[in-house]
């Protein structure tokens, strides 16, 4: 059962929380040592490794030469340096 | 009510008096029975090996994430193990889900090793290992 202390026990500080056999926890909770936590609550947080983004990989689509060509016989007038 | 069919392994863990080892990502209970020659020249086997029980002996390990001083968790962690392993301390060690109706296995057990792993860009790790003393008891938990 997982509990949250009330008090220090054992060293360990008031709401340090952890996983305990259900007789030894329900003892502590009669105690008034610890507080009984949802069974969903996450004692022990496992650490995430973080997600690597790959960067867009941009892939050449072939072109038919005229394309090209195209390109060539436009009139680029470029300014002149004074 | 017990368990039906397989247990989850998530839920079967290995306490250190009534705590959870912390941050485990697996838990091994092993037991295992030496076997003595008994083979002579009066047997009747034919020459083949015969042999009887000797020495009944359980060792634990279990693999965990680590966690320093700074983990605010009051289970046992590799450090409280360092201090064990040690000082050579006897721990009583139970191997459970803490399911009613199902099994507990509690044995006194020393730490005999441990190893720390820290990769780059991993987790820190590590792995303990324990060596049984005395009989490992099997109870049902109540």
């Amino acid at each position: 059962m997982k509990l949250r202390l009330l008090k220090e026990w054992n060293g360990k500080q008031p709401g340090n929380t952890g996983v305990f056999l259900s007789e030894y926890g329900e003892q502590m909770i009669k105690d008034g040592i610890a507080e009984l936590l949802d069974d969903d609550f996450v004692v022990e947080d496992m650490p995430k490794k973080e997600e690597v983004k790959q960067d867009p990989v941009y892939i050449p689509i072939p072109v038919p030469a005229e394309y090209f060509q195209n390109e060539e016989e436009e009139n680029i007038t470029k300014p002149k340096n004074k | 009510m017990p368990t039906t069919g397989i247990i989850n392994g998530t839920l079967m863990r290995l306490y250190k008096d009534s705590v959870a080892i912390g941050y485990a990502t697996s838990c091994q209970m092993n037991i295992s029975s030496a076997m003595r020659e008994i083979l002579t020249k009066d047997s009747a086997a034919g020459g083949w090996r015969e042999v009887k029980k000797g020495q009944l002996s359980g060792t634990l390990s279990t693999e965990a994430l680590y966690a320093g001083p700074g983990d605010a968790s009051t289970n046992y962690l590799f450090d409280d193990l360092f201090t064990d392993l040690v000082a050579g301390t006897a721990l009583t060690i139970k191997f459970t889900t803490d399911v009613v109706g199902d099994n507990v296995y509690t044995m006194s057990a020393i730490c005999t090793s441990l190893d720390l792993n820290a990769g780059v860009e991993e987790n820190v790790s590590y792995s303990a290992s324990f060596e049984v003393t005395g009989a490992i008891v099997k109870t049902t938990k109540a």
